[in-house]
């Protein structure tokens, strides 16, 4: 004892009785450990202690237990007593650093700074806080109550709508085989005259085209046979200059015997051989003196110093530092030519297929119909198939344990920001939207619930959005919290391309809040 | 099974260290820099520089003066001069007489003119002059050949133009067009003299070439340092088969490690040490340097036949010395060479800074923990990043803002929509004891409606392109300008950027952070200005390069000071520097990578910076670029608590990475990280004000405490926190054990946790897992903690200090202990301080003071003394202060030899004595 009253001789002083000294910063549900005694036994019973060492301002327990009152101990825990609020426990090197941690200002006891008492304020605050926290909940609850009622309803609205559209289905299916019979049994017939009006007419166009062959042949052949004496010579096709495959030179004998196959021929020998080899480029010779006679080369001079003018007016313009690829740009549109019109690419056949005979008409009236019949009942089968579909995806999303979030199935939210529109359709996806204009990004697709095992409703997650340059996959996280109505609060890029949102929602609210918080009030005040 | 986990992480370590960052292409090689590729051939069998020995005149007592000729180019004179400066140093010029264009000399880096000691010429012939001058230096300058020979107690030390390479390049008149050279001589008219191109951008040189090279050999050293900055090895590599180590201020994206590349920052500035002597050799010069580096022997047989016995060691049999031979090329401005003669590391610390300042005791807080990122979004966030600290109870000083704060980068400004009231978030930090910075890079947004865009466009502020128009490059904002600090009156301009009134929403709580100051030009040569940008007084950037950024952070440091009327210290953290930076702003190695390699490298370069004057230093924690996994973030806050300037920091590509993200565990590794850093914070701060009042950094290479001891030379997986911690980081990621080398024979080591003793001159295995890192406290010294809590420095300032008494061979130790208010100049205008000093000797701890003078105001006492190695329980410990007298509690450990006095209780700011008997 006489050793450690010596050994404090240098230490601070305290005023204010030893109790208030020695009990400081203990809770009351700990003050019976800690009443006086020859020794101190610390919490985690690591060691026993002169009881003097207790808040002696000197760190003895490991646990930091001999030191609640003072900052001695990195680990120790100061108690606020806090009258008129809550009694709160604090780090005790809280203690005395200069910062009001306690309402009380007992945790700034040793230091210059003045704490003032903001206990009742607080008291007052907390409470008008909680109410509203409560009030809202209790609002809140109640939507939500009627969310999930409207959610059983809606669910077995679902089921039975369900059911009635697959005893639908089975009807209308069976309905759609009888169809599919009958349309069978109306294309048979159909098809049959079809394909002999088709015969018919095949036959009569190659009879009409052979005529006309021989027509263009005796024709052509009468022309070429200049002398008529029933043969064409080389003299008298190389006349035909347009026949010169090469038109580079001049159309030499060589060449014209090439096509002739003999020097001359008659006119079966013309038929076989030669007429299918100049007739797409046969032109009878009062034609051909008709067109202005124009020398090739002179063509392609002409057109090549035009081309180099144009070009070097559109290199003067680019030269004023204009980019290169602009000018290349101009270059094209320069060499490319520009038809005026398409109807030339246009081959129109008038040799058509004339008209069905009457029977074959009645014929595919018959089968139409039977057609007609059929699609319709398809398209109800289908129809149907469709709705079951959407019925089953909806009751497939997890609404929550009671359909809680039951009203966001086929609902999308806005979130408004100085940048962008964040737009999230539920259980599908997340969408930022730029006001600058620019396409839309992606931010994620519905992935499941991810909130923490005792609340895994607070949260939702959007992944594997639109990937950032040089970075991940853009995906949001939505948190929950209770709302009265349904809406985006806030947007945020914590880290680069994963986004959070969060939501209010009446679906988040907590019935304990809304009830239980009445009761707490008095016992902690 | 170890020997197997050894063998994979070295081959996971070599893959990584595979992975190519950087693009190479966009940064020039010396072939590419034209000035490089002529003085990297030039090695002529003699010089044909020649001093005029009759020339010499004494200008005053400790200055000569000489005439230095190049006996080819008789036309060509040069100046030699020749200062004795006090601390052992000595200063050469070489500058050209009567240039056809004046040469640059670099200001605003040497604090004053340096003070001339008178010289003692003890010899002088016809060939010779032989001086001596202060404590122990010696020179002999010798005529022909031009040579110059320095000795410190009489050892030969260093030999400038041994090697022949002086080379001056002389300003001259272009070659006329058709190609005849103006001087008559073909080499006037080399490729790349009058013009050069490197990718696209054109170099137009008007004024031709100006490059100067010289040679500077350190004799019967094998290991020179220093030069940043690089992301090399802290015993410089030979370039031999490399480039020459270049120092040009650049920002290299994604930086590759172990290359001689050029980063944000240049000191040129190199030092050697072996076990008799630490010298240095500083070329102030701001231009773009090259140097070689070689590792050669020296045959002493015939060489320097007058000198005898100059090594203090004996040549081998071959009559050979180890010798570093050292390459340097500047591409303009003057030689100004000066030599410190040390002879010991502290002597050499000192000695450099006596010419270019040591970094002033900072604030407090600034040596705690900083939270940084790009970006911290909103004042929500910065409200939600404070309070995860709260909840988590990790302390933490300073929350950081990144250039997304600013309304569309133009700095001082803030984007309203995200920050609409700063100040109120400045003030909520400052109820924890906590502050702020914000970025402010050199790039001017060119917008009108920017009021310091406009007002600096109208008074012509901005640096010029070579034609005389405003230049304008890209960075952050899009098109922008920069403003010309080398002008006074633009340099107060921007200073005053900073007054609360300019930079609205600024608090006292506020400082500053200049980034990109190289500066960054995105669209530039190498991503910077064009060499031929004109500066004010017609200075071409060619000339003054390597200041820019300098210029920058002391203007913002002079703004943060005026803005408080000089009471306050300034906080400024720089990415770019040059010598002289450390006397205003602390420097971080840039943009880094979540890589172990990176972990590792960040020793060799922090002490590289260290070694050259720049103490107050750090590496991003975490690596900038890429995701650290949670293995490597742990064992960078680890290495990073025992580092100077502690700051985590992440680039906006990055997943978010505050300390309690990675689970509990790692939570609780990086808070007891950062709550090892808090509790050393007494020594650090005692460390930091020894740097001012001595120039030794807080952070060493082991030689300077132990510079005989040869093994660590080459030490760079450890180092020493002042004279007391040795810490060896752990850096690599799946091993259980490190060898740890212990310096010093007869020298004992306590392990911080355990207290294991090690012995020095050893090598011991030390087994690791996640929680440790392995610290030891040297015998013989006296570290001051405060092992309270505390949630920001600043809460703690008047808490008790434990004093850890680790007692050598001899059973004594002494330390150090230096407090003040932590933020205010009341140390220096007021004396508001309190400097002990604490013995152990002959079984007595006393305490005294070591200015009588100083007086500060404070309740904290010595709560806790913790005696390590003493040999046996006392029967009783006794503690007299004036005339009280008190026993306090004692126990002890007999196996770990702890001897720990409870609550001895006196005022730190009393004088006492602690009897053990």
């Amino acid at each position: 004892m006489n050793l450690i009253l010596i050994s404090s001789l240098f230490t601070i002083v305290f005023s204010g009785n030893i109790e208030q000294t020695v009990l400081r910063g203990i809770p009351t549900s700990l003050l019976p450990k800690y009443t006086l005694a020859k020794t101190f036994l610390c919490l985690d019973g690591s060691s026993t202690i002169p009881f003097e060492f207790v808040n002696d301002d000197y760190c003895d327990c490991r646990d930091g237990s001999d030191e609640p009152g003072t900052s001695a101990c990195p680990n120790g825990r100061f108690f606020c007593e806090n009258k008129g609020y809550i009694g709160t426990i604090i780090p005790s090197h809280f203690v005395g650093d200069g910062v009001c941690d306690c309402c009380d200002g007992t945790d700034e006891y040793e230091t210059k700074i003045v704490c003032n008492n903001t206990c009742f304020e607080l008291a007052q605050k907390t409470r008008a806080e909680r109410e509203a926290r409560r009030a809202l909940h209790a609002a809140g609850v109640a939507k939500k109550l009627e969310i999930i009622s409207k959610s059983v309803l809606i669910k077995s609205d679902r089921e039975a709508r369900l059911r009635e559209l697959e005893e639908g289905l089975q009807k209308v299916e069976d309905e759609l085989k009888g169809k599919e019979e009958l349309k069978q049994q109306a294309e048979a017939p159909e098809n049959e005259a079809k394909d002999k009006h088709q015969k018919l007419w095949e036959e009569q166009r190659a009879v009409r085209e052979a005529i006309a062959r021989d027509n263009q042949m005796h024709e052509m052949f009468a022309e070429l046979d200049a002398n008529n004496d029933s043969l064409v010579s080389i003299e008298e096709l190389q006349k035909h200059t347009e026949l010169d495959s090469d038109h580079e030179n001049e159309f030499t004998v060589e060449e014209v015997r090439l096509i002739l196959g003999a020097d001359s021929v008659n006119f079966d020998e013309f038929n076989v051989t030669v007429f299918d080899q100049i007739s797409n480029s046969y032109k009878k010779l009062s034609e051909q003196s008709s067109e202005t006679p124009v020398d090739h080369a002179d063509v392609a001079a002409t057109t090549e110093a035009q081309l180099d003018q144009i070009q070097a007016e559109a290199d003067e313009e680019t030269s004023a530092g204009e980019d290169e690829y602009e000018h290349e740009e101009e270059q094209q549109d320069i060499t490319t030519p520009v038809a005026t019109s398409l109807e030339h690419e246009k081959h129109i056949h008038d040799d058509t297929v004339p008209e069905y005979d009457d029977e074959t008409k009645k014929l595919i009236q018959l089968a139409d119909h039977a057609r007609n019949e059929y699609n319709e009942v398809e398209g109800r089968v289908q129809d149907i198939k469709r709705q079951i579909d959407d019925l089953k995806r909806q009751s497939d999303v997890d609404t929550g344990p009671h359909g809680e979030y039951s009203a966001f199935i086929d609902q999308c939210y806005d979130y408004e920001e100085r940048e962008y529109t964040y737009r999230i359709c539920m259980f599908k996806d997340a969408k930022q939207i730029s006001k600058g204009g620019g396409s839309d990004v992606t931010i994620g697709y519905w992935e499941g619930w991810t909130g923490p095992e005792n609340n895994k409703y607070l949260k939702m997650k959007y992944a594997n959005g639109a990937t950032c340059w040089n970075g991940p996959a853009r995906s949001l996280t939505v948190t929950f919290q209770c709302g009265t109505e349904h809406k985006p609060i806030d947007v945020r890029e914590p880290t680069r391309c994963e986004y959070s949102m969060i939501f209010e929602t009446p679906s988040a609210c907590d019935e304990r809040i809304a009830t239980a918080a009445m009761h707490q009030e008095h016992e902690e005040f | 099974m170890i020997r197997f986990i050894h063998l994979i992480s070295l081959i996971l370590l070599l893959n990584i260290s595979f992975i190519e960052n950087v693009d190479r292409n966009n940064f020039k090689t010396c072939e590419q820099s034209a000035f490089c590729r002529r003085q990297r051939k030039y090695k002529p069998d003699t010089t044909p520089y020649e001093v005029d020995l009759s020339s010499m005149k004494t200008i005053t007592n400790g200055h000569l003066q000489f005439s230095l000729l190049n006996t080819l180019k008789s036309h060509v004179k040069l100046q030699l001069d020749l200062y004795t400066l006090q601390h052992n140093s000595l200063r050469v010029k070489i500058n050209e007489i009567n240039p056809i264009r004046k040469r640059y000399e670099v200001e605003r880096v040497l604090v004053s003119e340096p003070k001339l000691v008178s010289v003692n010429i003890t010899k002088s012939d016809n060939n010779q002059i032989e001086g001596r001058f202060d404590k122990t230096a010696r020179f002999i300058l010798n005529a022909k050949p031009f040579r110059l020979d320095l000795f410190t107690n009489d050892i030969f030390v260093m030999s400038v133009n041994s090697k022949n390479m002086f080379n001056f390049e002389h300003y001259r008149k272009k070659p006329a067009s058709d190609g005849a050279p103006a001087d008559n001589n073909a080499e006037d008219n080399e490729d790349g003299m009058w013009e050069e191109t490197f990718k696209s951008h054109h170099d137009s040189k008007p004024h031709g070439p100006s490059s100067i090279g010289i040679d500077v050999n350190f004799l019967n050293f094998e290991n020179v340092y220093g030069i940043p900055e690089h992301a090399d090895a802290f015993s410089l590599r030979s370039t031999h088969d490399t480039d020459p180590y270049r120092l040009f201020n650049l920002d290299i994206f994604e930086y590759d490690i172990k290359n001689p590349m050029a980063l944000y920052g240049a000191i040129p500035y190199m030092l050697a040490h072996n076990e008799h002597a630490t010298v240095g050799f500083f070329w102030l010069n701001a231009a773009e340097g090259w140097i070689d580096v070689s590792n050669d022997k020296l045959n002493t047989k015939n060489l320097f036949s007058t000198i005898t016995s100059f090594f203090g060691t004996k040549s081998n049999e071959n009559n050979e010395v180890p010798e570093v031979t050292t390459h340097w090329m500047f591409e303009s401005g003057i030689f100004d060479g000066f030599f410190f003669m040390g002879p010991t590391p502290n002597d050499i610390f000192k000695q450099y800074t006596a010419l270019t300042g040591a970094t002033p005791t900072p604030p407090l807080w600034s040596i705690a923990y900083h939270q940084c990122r790009w970006n911290y979004n909103d004042e929500d966030d910065v409200r939600g990043v404070n309070n995860g600290f709260e909840q988590h109870q990790i302390p933490v000083d300073v929350i950081w803002l990144d250039i997304e704060h600013t309304n569309g980068k133009r700095y001082f400004t803030w984007d309203t929509s995200k920050f609409p009231n700063p100040e109120k978030m400045q003030d909520d930090l400052a109820v924890y004891g906590r502050k702020m910075i914000t970025i402010s890079d050199p790039h001017i947004k060119k917008d009108d409606g920017y009021q310091v865009y406009a007002d600096a466009k109208s008074r012509g502020y901005f640096v010029k392109s070579k034609d005389g128009s405003d230049y304008e490059g890209w960075c952050w904002p899009g098109s922008s300008m920069w403003l010309d600090y080398f002008n006074p009156e633009i340099y107060k301009w921007y200073s005053q950027r900073y007054s609360y009134d300019n930079y609205k929403g600024s608090t006292p709580n506020l400082f500053i952070w200049n980034d990109m100051n190289e500066p960054s030009v995105f669209n530039g040569p190498e991503v910077t200005f064009p060499k031929d940008v004109v500066h004010y007084g017609g200075w071409e950037n060619r000339d003054v390069h390597n200041l820019y950024g300098m210029l920058q952070h002391m203007a913002t440091f002079d703004g943060l000071l005026e803005r408080s009327n000089g009471n306050i210290r300034p906080f400024i953290l720089t990415r770019s520097f040059f010598a002289g930076s450390q006397r205003t702003s602390a420097v971080w190695t840039g943009d880094n990578a979540a890589q172990w390699s990176h972990l590792k490298i960040a020793v060799p370069m922090l002490l590289s910076l260290s070694v050259t004057g720049i103490g107050f230093i750090g590496a991003d924690v975490g690596g900038f670029f890429f995701n650290p996994d949670a293995k490597l973030l742990v064992r960078w806050y680890q290495a990073a608590a025992f580092q100077p300037f502690f700051r985590e920091h992440a680039h906006i590509d990055t997943a978010r990475r505050e300390p309690w993200l990675f689970g509990d565990d790692n939570t609780r590794l990086i808070r007891q990280a950062i709550e090892q850093r808090y509790s050393y914070l007494p020594f650090w701060y005692t460390l930091f004000y020894r740097q001012e009042k001595h120039g030794v950094p807080p952070m060493l290479p082991l030689w300077a405490n132990f510079p005989r001891d040869t093994n660590t030379f080459k030490t760079e997986d450890s180092y020493m926190v002042g004279n007391g911690l040795l810490v060896y980081p752990v850096t690599e990621a799946d091993i259980n054990q490190v060898s740890v080398y212990f310096p010093g024979q007869n020298t004992v080591w306590y392990d911080i946790r355990t207290f294991t003793q090690h012995n020095g001159s050893e090598t011991a295995l030390i087994n690791v897992d996640m929680e440790s890192i392995p610290i030891y406290q040297c015998g013989g010294t006296i570290i001051p903690q405060r092992l309270r809590k505390r949630r920001a420095s600043m809460l703690a300032i008047h808490d008790p200090i434990t004093l850890v008494v680790a007692l050598d061979r001899n059973h004594e130790a002494e330390g150090e202990l230096y407090l003040d208010d932590g933020q205010t100049y009341d140390y220096r205008q007021k004396h508001a301080f309190i400097h002990r000093r604490f013995t152990f000797k002959n079984n007595e701890l006393k305490s005294i003071s070591l200015d009588s003078s100083a007086k500060f105001e404070t309740d904290a006492w010595i709560e806790r003394i913790v005696i390590v190695g003493y040999p046996k329980n006392p029967s009783r410990v006794e503690i007299n202060s004036g005339d009280k007298q008190a026993i306090p509690i004692h126990s002890y450990q007999d196996g770990s030899q702890v001897l720990i006095i409870r609550r001895p209780g006196p005022a730190v700011t009393t004088d006492w004595t602690l009897t053990l008997s």
